[in-house]
């Protein structure tokens, strides 16, 4: 019969086999869950660079009424995406204030100017800038989204 | 009396945008002379604060933002100095913290401008 001691062991064996499991599953989801939002993020990047150039380079043919929408849709957007300012913060770790600054500058140059008024007038400046801001937070977040090799 | 004077932004439009009246009913030019100015002219005259909150607002253009808050240095005369001791923006939630930057940065355009 075996001792008592064989028993204690299997059975400490399998809860530190289940804590480990458990902590290894937790990690994991939770690097899935920031790699998940890295995408999203991508993702409507890509919809405020096709406003942003809708918007700032506006077609001959485009009808006052639809260029003043696409004007509410990139509004809208660069609202929406606000979300991940916060979101970001836990993401980026150190790399956070550089993000910061290219979001502030998107929004100010997307944002800018004369903006849904009157008097706007498409610009080529405005249109390379808020590009510029865009290409280096994808940047950014693909740097970070490399990182999380296990949950690409 | 109560040391701050409160303004929120979603009082007067949730959709505020434009510099002038050619741009709509609730641009920057109408909240700044309506609501802001009086506010921080009060404000400096009797000590208090302006407190403005962006609560409640779905969401702004930097137009609306730079004829509103630069327009008091641009327009009204005020210093970015007098303003940073007069004015208090509350973001209201933490993502429109890019907002109250945007704020701070177009008051500070307007005065080295």
């Amino acid at each position: 019969m075996p001792a008592i001691h064989s028993y204690l062991s299997a059975v400490l064996a399998v809860i530190v086999g289940t804590v480990m499991a458990f902590i290894y599953t937790s990690y994991v989801n939770h690097r899935t869950n920031q790699n998940d939002i890295i995408k999203d993020y991508l993702a409507d990047l890509q919809k405020i660079e096709d406003l942003c150039r809708m918007y700032w380079l506006p077609l001959n043919g485009d009808l006052p009424l639809q260029h003043s929408n696409i004007g509410h849709e990139l509004r809208a957007k660069l609202e929406a995406t606000s979300v991940y300012y916060t979101l970001s913060q836990n993401i980026l770790g150190h790399s956070f204030a550089q993000f910061k600054e290219l979001d502030q500058k998107l929004f100010d140059l997307a944002t800018g100017g004369d903006f849904q008024t009157k008097r706007f007038e498409p610009c080529v400046e405005t249109y390379a800038g808020c590009i510029e801001a865009i290409s280096e937070i994808r940047n950014l977040l693909r740097t970070k989204r490399n990182t999380m090799f296990w949950s690409r | 009396m109560e040391n701050q004077i409160m303004i929120a932004v979603a009082d007067y439009s949730k959709y505020p945008s434009g510099r002038d009246d050619h741009d709509g009913s609730f641009n920057g030019e109408k909240f700044r002379k309506t609501i802001l100015l009086p506010a921080v002219i009060k404000a400096k005259e009797t000590g208090q604060k302006v407190t403005v909150t962006l609560q409640g607002v779905l969401s702004f253009g930097s137009s609306f933002l730079e004829e509103s808050f630069g327009g008091l240095v641009r327009c009204e005369g005020f210093s970015a100095e007098e303003l940073e001791t007069i004015l208090n923006v509350d973001p209201g939630r933490p993502n429109f913290s890019r907002h109250v930057q945007s704020i701070w940065k177009h008051i500070e355009s307007a005065s080295k401008a």
